[in-house]
């Protein structure tokens, strides 16, 4: 298999992976924040659980548009440099 | 197109970081040790994309740069050949001097050369390592950023660190390696010799003058030309027709060159007349041979030579016999094939002359005797009108002859200092192997850390060692 295409399953994989994970993550994390217990720090830990799995969503959904910016902006900036000075 | 590939690969490296991130970020534990390494990861993989799309930019910098800064690659390979075969020039010189001293019995001393010899070893290692680096820089730096840029890109920071360095090494040492002939030079300037000794070599022979029945030729002055023309030496001989050329300052010339000889107002042709090759004194030809180098010069237009008095061989007339008795009583006999004037002899000092010409005292209208001076010595020429047929003549000059002197007005030329413009070959040697060592290794080490360091400074600037950009995730 050619580098480029394992890199490219692996990423599709982990990226696969990831999303289950953000539903896991929401789902354990409403249920720590929900669960019936009077401990703060346990609850905190549950919001902190669903504000990371939100911000990996938003991110994970971003994805491909993050490196089209990125290719964009580049492109734009890279315009002729000036003729050097002659001595 | 290895470079494209490259940066394909880079990408879905920096992609696959980007991912890897999130997934960290994603996962439902609340231990931070771990979930730290997705914020990076996420800006590792940007940053990374933003480094492979900025690769055609990178370069762009990097030429519009060397441009700016006039820098020309051809010079520089120019200098570093023009040095590498000086040190060969001056290896292969101290070889000589040192076969020259070990044929003079002076073995022991190159040992003193050997270590010049090595530090001119230790020079051209140098310079052929640096050449090498230079060469691989100069063909394959844009090979060598796209590759630093795909190790940048391997997630978990793996070889973040020798990617930085990689790309950050490309461009400082492409932009830097051109300009170490200038650093070099600012410092110092070798001992400029001339060309000379490329052209016309260098021998140290001994050269014995002698005239056409092998008799020496004293106080004589031999001229060493170049080919075109051009002098390159100028020696005057003892009082046994000798010339050591063979002290350090003196030298002379072993191809590609012709000479003369001066005696009393005349220019003699030599045999031989032209060293193209110098076989005689071609000391890698045979370093083993223990006999000192001597060139034997012959003058066939010098019948006689005495300290004060030159008798020609009579150009057009063939010598069947001749005697010289106490060296101012000549005895001459002459084969005339044609009637003319012919010039017989010169002498120094003020004798008067008595010519008898068949045993007859000689009528004034046949002999001319012209006068003049030569280097502060006052001299007569005797030029004799004969008719065809043999003529037996007889020169008696009254006083002894005066014995030239060239002290005053003549100025040797030496081959080594004059010409190739050096005071002592051994200290030039010395010099020479100081200042290659001292620039092929000392200066030019000193410029290659100098960019090393530059190169890590640049390396910790694309965040080699660790994040430079304060980017934090919420």
């Amino acid at each position: 298999m050619d580098i480029i295409e394992l890199i490219r399953s692996l990423t599709i994989q982990v990226s696969a992976i990831a999303w289950v994970l953000f539903f896991l993550s929401w789902i354990i994390g409403w249920a720590i924040r929900g669960s019936p217990i009077p401990f703060i720090r346990v609850k905190r830990a549950g919001q902190d659980i669903i504000e990371d799995s939100v911000i990996a969503a938003f991110w994970l959904a971003m994805g491909s548009t993050v490196f089209a910016i990125i290719s964009y902006l580049v492109s734009m900036i890279s315009m002729p440099f000036p003729e050097p000075p002659m001595p | 197109m290895f470079n494209d590939w490259v940066l394909l690969v880079a990408f879905n490296l920096a992609v696959l970081s980007y991912y890897l991130g999130i997934l960290i970020y994603a996962l439902p534990i609340p231990w931070y040790g771990i979930k730290r390494w997705g914020p990076l990861l996420i800006i590792d993989g940007i940053f990374s994309a933003i480094l492979i799309f900025s690769f055609n930019i990178l370069i762009q910098a990097v030429n519009y740069i060397f441009s700016i800064l006039n820098l020309s690659w051809n010079d520089f390979i120019a200098w570093t050949n023009a040095v590498i075969s000086s040190i060969f020039s001056l290896m292969f010189f101290i070889q000589l001097v040192g076969n020259i001293l070990t044929r003079l019995s002076l073995g022991f001393i190159p040992n003193f050369f050997r270590p010049l010899y090595s530090l001119l070893s230790y020079s051209l290692t140098s310079l052929l390592l640096i050449q090498l680096i230079a060469m691989i820089i100069r063909l394959h730096y844009t090979k060598l950023i796209a590759l630093g840029i795909a190790l940048f890109a391997v997630p978990f920071r793996i070889a973040r660190t020798a990617g930085a360095i990689l790309i950050s090494f490309s461009i400082v040492f492409y932009l830097g390696l051109p300009l170490l002939p200038l650093f070099v030079q600012s410092f110092s300037q070798p001992q400029e010799i001339s060309t000379a000794i490329y052209t016309y070599g260098v021998s140290f022979p001994r050269y014995v003058i002698e005239g056409h029945n092998g008799s020496m030729v004293p106080y004589s002055i031999l001229y060493l030309y170049s080919i075109n023309g051009s002098l390159l030496a100028k020696y005057i001989a003892n009082s046994n027709g000798t010339i050591y050329a063979s002290f350090p300052y003196k030298g002379s010339p072993s191809n590609y060159y012709k000479m003369k000889v001066e005696y009393l107002g005349y220019l003699f042709d030599t045999i031989p007349h032209t060293f193209i090759n110098n076989f005689t004194c071609n000391l890698m030809k045979s370093p083993t041979n223990n006999t000192s180098c001597t060139i034997n010069i012959h003058v066939p237009g010098i019948l006689y030579a005495s300290p004060c008095l030159v008798l020609l061989n009579v150009w057009n007339a063939s010598v069947k016999d001749f005697k010289v008795l106490k060296s101012n009583e000549i005895f001459l006999l002459l084969n005339v094939s044609k009637k003319g004037v012919y010039e017989i002899m010169s002498w120094s000092g003020n004798s008067n002359i008595e010519i008898l010409l068949n045993n007859s005292i000689i009528s004034y209208g046949r002999i001319t005797i012209d006068s003049t001076e030569w280097y502060g010595n006052e001299l007569h020429y005797l030029k004799i009108k004969l008719d065809k047929g043999l003529w037996n003549i007889s020169v008696l000059l009254d006083d002894s002859c005066r014995q030239v002197s060239l002290d005053k007005d003549i100025v040797e030329v030496y081959y080594i200092r004059d010409i190739m413009n050096t005071s002592n070959i051994l200290e030039f040697v010395e010099y020479s192997s100081s200042y290659y060592f001292f620039s092929s290794i000392i200066l030019s080490s000193s410029y290659l850390v100098l960019l090393t360091v530059i190169s890590y400074g640049v390396a910790l600037l694309l965040g080699g060692r660790y994040p430079r950009i304060p980017l934090r995730m919420f």
